[in-house]
């Protein structure tokens, strides 16, 4: 009940002034990300089409209307449109089916979301270590050389880091 | 003590993971661990997500900058009291290439508030001679493209040197040094292409707090902020950054020799000064319409800083 007033808040300050969409931008960044991730499987055109969700949200937050649902319902209306669009332009070029969009559980973008945020919260040498790892996809050794750190000091990190992301999901799910 | 054979046998499954193969089969202690894998493979780029905020942020503000007569006041943004304004400005138009963008006075018979532009970023001057002894200093981060000439006309405009050009182990060269009246900058040239954070304007302000964490909770709560970025060494916080609106205000953790004020562009004053209270903050002004303009409230928050939240009059005369 809070929390929806606090939202309401939010979108109420974003509509009177534009400038002040950041915080709505902010609690739903990786929400957005994770619905398109989901989707796409491609992290280069995952972010062009989070970009493209924002930016349509940011230029119709004129239009959201209150009808009792969160305002992550109505970014991931938008998101599905962008999404749908998108494999309906690929499906064109290259001939391949648009994938079964509507089989992704709600719950399971919450949890990447949540993940993604308590990355962000890791001490910085184990943050660095799953970056490299998993998004620039670098093996350990390059990444031990680049750290300067030992390959078994590197593989610990990694370790940490999964141990300490599966705790505090457990934590925050308990 | 991690249990060597579990990180070999996770860094395998990674392996396979990240190359798309089946990851082998795992007990029960290792299945989750790879689950948690298996969820960070989707991971936005670091960066991406700052990136996108300021774009937004940007297009976001266009319309309402272009109603504001300073158009590089951003939402945060340094005021500075002093008793010599000219020599203060003389100082920036010298050393920055500042420009003097507009003066009025402060009261009858003496002073005047200015606004100077550095880059892309409005600095609010106060000058009075009244200011002796209470100023308000501020310590200001400034990117430049060739800190060893900007920082050499610092010291040939009157400024002291409290650290000569030199490249930091964060991403950029900086000098250090104090102008004539008592403000600190940090004068700097980014190494490389990519700026360690991709919101900052020419010139952020920056505070000192000897405990960082604590004053990101109340700024977050006071002001909405974001936190940025924060990095630790040894268990200290040695840079941390936070968003307020479209600006960053960045800060370290040390005791704070100047007592700073930030003007800060809000939409409701009245809401603003009412959070921060609520947060912690002292009042030291409500909020009242000022014959310059503006409606504007005084904040002292928990840690020492003045805060004015302020509207333009103007906005509120399309209003009323």
């Amino acid at each position: 009940m809070n929390q929806e007033h606090n939202e309401r808040l939010l979108v109420e300050a974003a509509q009177r002034d534009p400038s002040r969409f950041a915080d709505l931008y902010e609690q739903n960044f990786y929400r957005v990300f994770a619905y398109v991730a989901r989707r796409v499987g491609n992290r280069h055109q995952t972010e062009d089409l989070t970009a493209d969700v924002f930016r349509e949200a940011l230029a119709g937050i004129q239009k959201f209307e209150w009808r009792g649902l969160p305002f992550a319902t109505w970014l991931l209306g938008i998101a599905s449109r962008v999404v749908a669009d998108h494999w309906k332009r690929a499906g064109r070029e290259s001939g391949n089916p648009a994938p079964d969009s509507d089989s992704a559980a709600a719950q399971e973008i919450e949890r990447s979301a949540m993940l993604f945020q308590l990355v962000d919260r890791l001490p910085e040498a184990q943050f660095r270590v799953i970056h490299m790892r998993f998004v620039e996809e670098k093996s350990i050794r390059e990444i031990a050389r680049e750290l300067g750190r030992s390959e078994g000091a590197v593989k610990q990190l990694q370790l940490r880091a999964i141990e300490n992301l599966r705790t505090q999901m457990e934590g925050a799910h308990a | 003590m991690p249990d060597r054979a579990l990180i070999e046998q996770l860094d395998r499954a990674i392996d396979a993971l990240l190359a798309g193969a089946q990851t082998p089969p795992a007990d029960s202690e290792l299945s989750p661990l790879i689950e948690i894998a298996r969820g960070l493979r989707d991971l936005p780029e670091e960066g991406f997500k700052a990136r996108l905020g300021t774009e937004l942020q940007r297009t976001a503000s266009m319309p309402t900058s272009s109603t504001i007569a300073s158009a590089a006041i951003h939402t945060v943004t340094p005021f500075i009291y002093v008793p010599d304004g000219d020599g203060l400005i003389e100082f920036m138009k010298h050393t920055f290439h500042a420009e003097e963008v507009n003066r009025h006075p402060h009261r009858p018979g003496g002073g005047f508030v200015a606004t100077v532009k550095i880059g892309d970023t409005g600095l609010i001057v106060m000058a009075d001679e009244s200011a002796r002894g209470r100023e308000s200093l501020t310590t200001l981060h400034v990117y430049v493209k060739d800190c060893d000439a900007v920082y050499q006309r610092s010291l040939d405009a009157g400024a002291t040197s409290m650290g000569e050009p030199r490249d930091t182990t964060y991403g950029e060269r900086a000098g250090f040094v104090q102008d004539p009246a008592g403000n600190h900058w940090y004068i700097a040239t980014h190494l490389g292409p990519a700026p360690a954070l991709e919101s900052v304007w020419t010139v952020t302000p920056f505070v000192h707090h000897v405990n960082v964490r604590k004053y990101i909770e109340f700024l977050e709560r006071a002001m909405g902020a974001v936190q940025l970025a924060l990095h630790e060494h040894s268990g200290r916080v040695v840079y941390a950054a936070v968003r307020i609106g479209d600006a960053v205000l960045e800060m370290g953790q040390r005791e704070s020799q100047l007592k700073s004020s930030l003007y800060m562009l809000v939409d409701d004053v009245d809401a603003a000064y009412d959070r921060a209270v609520a947060a912690g903050a002292i009042s030291i002004a409500p909020p009242a319409d000022q014959p310059v303009g503006l409606r504007m409230a005084v904040l002292k928050d928990p840690f020492g800083y003045q805060w004015i939240a302020a509207k333009q009059l103007s906005e509120l005369e399309g209003d009323l």
